[in-house]
């Protein structure tokens, strides 16, 4: 008879870092979840928010098991990496997949996607249109629409057809509790629905800075990358977007997943490992990253122009053309982009 | 013998030992006859000399330095220089 096996960390300091992550993302979800339950509407606001928090973490975990920082055995990350994919709503399609299309961006220096939204918008302009409705709400509609089609991945994407056994009962699975706590307690499912959002937002406005490359249908073709293994382009279109720079601790409400250039430089290493790294690396230039103000002048400014990026100099405002992504980024004049989340993985 | 006179598989070469001969520095230095891990610097996957990695036809024992350079990570396709030698407990 086969004896259980605790799965033991990677890292010396991977039970306190990774272990309090695991943690954190468990009672975050549980009692996060439980507050929705609550008759108080103070007691459901700050349970959404934790609720939000805790699958923000879990998806930055997903992150970490799937370049097995977590576990020494590869098998504990993928186990740990599909129980977390059931937190944060990427349960539809498989862990694997999330992974192939990750190890893709990061192997191909390019974002290698399947769907082509921007083509996709240029013959539904009413969805265009109303996809920028909503987003001007701050409605993350674009993101949105990439979710409901990963919901229903084994149906709309060929190369998936062998999953729809798995996808139906995942469907059948999550969409029965949720359509019974929309039927049952209404205010619940819709709160859950709003956590969901936030979750989406903190990863989309993370994700939407980090590269400048633009995207590449080519994730089921078998075709040599042009850019494969060449990692001063890599770094040169990499950027990094913390919250702060000087207090890194703030830093772990994303699991530093804006320390991003060290990320790409060295994937392997743990998140809690990231700032020093990038000080390592890079130093400890402030001007190499994008700082939050920016970041969030660009998230509202052009949350409406960036659905469907388009003009000569791609990303970035006209009035800073000539200037490098990381410049005008730390003016507050680029576009940034949607829809690179790697929970969504097509 | 060999045609050099030296005893078959004891020639006084250590560059030889990663080819798999038994030299003499690897009878005095067991280390260099260890078998080593090679981490994947992308995706962490380990790459165990001493298990080979008999799906992609390295049999147990193949050292690094034998399998070609154009291999690429069974995990993630990077190429084999992004493998590092690590130290891991088993």
């Amino acid at each position: 008879m086969p004896s259980a096996r605790a799965p033991a960390f990677r890292n010396p300091e991977g039970a306190l870092y990774h272990g309090g992550a695991i943690a954190y993302t468990l009672l975050a979800y549980g009692f996060g979840l439980a507050g929705l339950f609550h008759d108080r509407w103070l007691v459901n606001a700050l349970a959404t928010l934790l609720l939000a928090h805790g699958m923000t973490i879990a998806a930055y975990m997903i992150h970490e098991c799937g370049h097995n920082t977590v576990f020494k055995q590869n098998t504990d990350n993928a186990r740990l990496g599909r129980f977390l994919t059931w937190l944060c709503g990427a349960s539809y399609g498989t862990y694997e997949d999330i992974r192939y299309k990750h190890f893709r961006h990061h192997v191909d220096v390019d974002d290698v996607v399947w769907f082509d939204y921007e083509q996709f918008f240029r013959e539904h302009p009413i969805a265009l249109r109303i996809t920028k409705a909503l987003e001007w709400c701050y409605i993350p509609a674009h993101d949105l629409l990439m979710h409901f089609i990963m919901v229903f991945t084994s149906f709309l994407i060929p190369e998936r057809r062998d999953q729809r056994a798995r996808n139906v009962s995942v469907i059948l699975i999550r969409g029965g509790i949720y359509f019974t706590l929309l039927w049952y307690r209404p205010k619940v499912a819709l709160l859950y629905a709003l956590a969901y959002v936030m979750m989406m937002t903190i990863l989309r406005f993370m994700d939407s800075l980090q590269h400048d490359y633009g995207y590449h249908l080519t994730l089921f073709s078998k075709e040599t990358p042009p850019r494969k293994g060449d990692y001063a382009f890599e770094q040169e279109h990499t950027f990094s977007n913390p919250q702060s720079f000087d207090h890194e601790w703030i830093n772990w409400i994303t699991l530093n997943f804006g320390f991003h250039n060290a990320h790409h430089a060295r994937p392997i290493t743990p998140w809690w490992r990231l700032p020093a790294l990038h000080r390592e690396l890079f130093g400890g230039d402030p001007a190499k990253v994008i700082a939050l103000w920016p970041q969030l002048e660009i998230f509202h400014k052009h949350r409406v122009a960036r659905i469907v990026g388009d003009g000569p100099e791609g990303d970035i405002d006209p009035d800073a053309w000539g200037h490098t992504f990381l410049a005008a980024a730390r003016e507050g004049r680029v576009r940034g982009g949607n829809a690179a989340s790697f929970l969504t993985s097509f | 013998m060999t045609a050099d006179g030296s005893l078959s598989g004891h020639r006084d070469d250590a560059a030889l030992d990663e080819s798999g001969y038994l030299c003499r520095r690897a009878l005095f230095c067991p280390g260099d006859r260890a078998v080593k891990r090679w981490e994947c610097q992308i995706c962490g996957f380990v790459y165990d000399e001493a298990k080979g990695l008999p799906s992609e036809g390295l049999a147990p024992g193949t050292r690094w330095g034998d399998i070609p350079d154009d291999w690429e990570c069974p995990d993630c396709g990077t190429s084999k220089s992004e493998f590092e030698m690590v130290e891991l407990d088993r």
